[in-house]
């Protein structure tokens, strides 16, 4: 998942759509997230590649929305409602994901089991 | 025709005499180097030790981590972000770099040999209370003027010495050990330093007073502003000029990073007392925002230990790893 800055950017994603869930009057997602270009990559026990800088999933809160809607821990976010995640700051990040007026988030997150299982389902694929 | 063996004869003389004072001159700056380490070891010290001090009066008095606290209330879903950053230690206070060089400049009383000859002063002078306890008597000493500054070097080593080398200045230089305690020190920076003057100054509000009466008008406004730590890292090495073979050396300049992005961080020295075992009391506000989880800040999932950033003062020896970027957030959405 290392990527050159400047080269377009390649990945196998997949699209999580979390509804939110109001609690009293805020909107959860239930889950954190950690990284962002104004952090230090070399703490992100989940990238692959210790200077990626992008937002990951640090934890998934059980039975949550993020849960439920298949969102995995250590998936790095690379779209959030069509914004940028994978060159943008902590909190940056933290507003796209919290916008009150939001009650969705379609996220597109990529992880590498992904990519394993295309590399996988490629290979069985004899080519025409 | 006659006086021309004579001349280069001289010449090669003084040429010689020249290398052996540039090589006494470097040998000195070593010197120096070593005594600057351990004080900038000591000054870590300090500085961990007023971490820890005053971790827990910012607590009310920044109003920013309040602030935030709402801020992430109030846009919308409930996000709590833990901030454990590297150091909260942007509180120390700096002063203008210019108050700092004039008054070394003002002070060298030493006389300006020729270009090309550099001169090696060794200035005794008594040494100097700490000015932390007799703040009237630093007074005394003359601040504005800044009692005999036994070695001014600038945040870029490198600059520094050269250009106190190729101008033919003269050094004032003492060869003291006991730099930390007793003998004034400038160590001044290109983008401010802890304290000027006198080194450690420990209990800030002390010296603070004193250079604001004395030397910076612009400090009082300067405080609030700016924030910035200065870190001396291990590896300073100094812009030598090699007498044997004329070459020099390469300049790894100090490595003084700044943490200007302290400023952009909303938290910092809340969670930093805060990041080891969450006292309740800190996090009251962020519990209910929680998914029912407890707020807990620590970096990317903890690994085991959590130590926070903020290290606790029982560690003076130096971590090998000195990055200005230690800070890990997580946010809860």
């Amino acid at each position: 998942m290392s990527f050159v800055p400047g080269q377009p950017v390649t990945a196998v994603v997949e699209r999580v759509e979390i509804q939110k869930l109001r609690q009293g009057e805020n909107l959860i997602l239930g889950f954190s997230i950690g990284g962002g270009i104004d952090q230090d990559p070399g703490q992100n026990p989940f990238s692959e590649d210790k200077s990626d800088k992008g937002i990951y999933v640090t934890r998934i809160s059980p039975k949550g929305p993020a849960d439920l809607a298949g969102l995995k821990i250590g998936d790095k976010i690379m779209q959030v409602n069509g914004w940028d995640m994978t060159m943008v700051t902590h909190d940056q990040a933290r507003k796209k994901l919290t916008k009150k007026k939001e009650d969705v988030v379609r996220l597109l997150v990529t992880r590498k089991s992904l990519e394993e299982a295309v590399k996988h389902s490629k290979g069985c694929y004899p080519k025409p | 025709m006659s006086g021309t063996p004579n001349a280069e004869a001289e010449g090669v003389v003084s040429k010689v005499k020249v290398k052996k004072e540039i090589k006494t001159i470097v040998e000195n700056l070593e010197t120096i180097l070593g005594d600057l380490k351990d004080v900038a070891k000591e000054l870590k010290e300090v500085v961990h030790e007023i971490d820890t001090l005053t971790c827990d009066l910012q607590l009310e008095e920044d109003g920013l981590t309040d602030s935030s606290k709402t801020d992430t209330l109030n846009s919308s879903s409930s996000s709590t972000t833990t901030t454990t950053t590297a150091s909260s230690l942007e509180k120390m206070k700096l002063f203008p770099e210019d108050c700092i060089f004039k008054t070394p400049a003002s002070l060298m009383p030493v006389p300006i040999n020729p270009p090309g000859v550099l001169t090696v002063l060794k200035k005794p002078h008594p040494p100097l209370p700490p000015p932390r306890h007799t703040p009237l008597r630093a007074e005394d000493h003359n601040v504005k003027n800044l009692p005999h500054p036994t070695l001014v070097l600038s945040g870029n080593l490198s600059k520094a010495n050269g250009s106190l080398l190729r101008n033919g200045g003269v050094f004032p230089l003492k060869s003291n050990r006991d730099l930390f305690s007793s003998t004034p020190c400038f160590i001044s920076n290109d983008s401010g330093i802890p304290e000027s003057g006198l080194v450690p100054t420990l209990p800030r509000p002390m010296p603070l007073l004193r250079h604001e009466k004395n030397k910076c008008p612009k400090a009082p406004g300067r405080e609030p502003r700016e924030r910035e730590r200065v870190r001396f890292s291990e590896k300073v090495q100094f812009h030598g000029y090699c007498p044997d073979c004329d070459l020099q050396y390469d300049v790894d300049d100090t490595e003084l990073h700044l943490q200007a992005e302290l400023n952009d961080l909303r938290l910092s020295p809340v969670h930093c007392c805060s990041s080891s075992p969450p006292p309740p009391h800190s996090l009251s506000h962020e519990f209910m925002l929680e998914n029912g989880g407890l707020p807990v800040s620590h970096s990317f999932p903890p690994t085991g230990n959590t130590a926070p950033p903020c290290v606790p003062p029982h560690t003076p020896s130096l971590k090998p790893q000195k990055t200005i970027l230690r800070k890990s957030t997580t946010t809860t959405v």
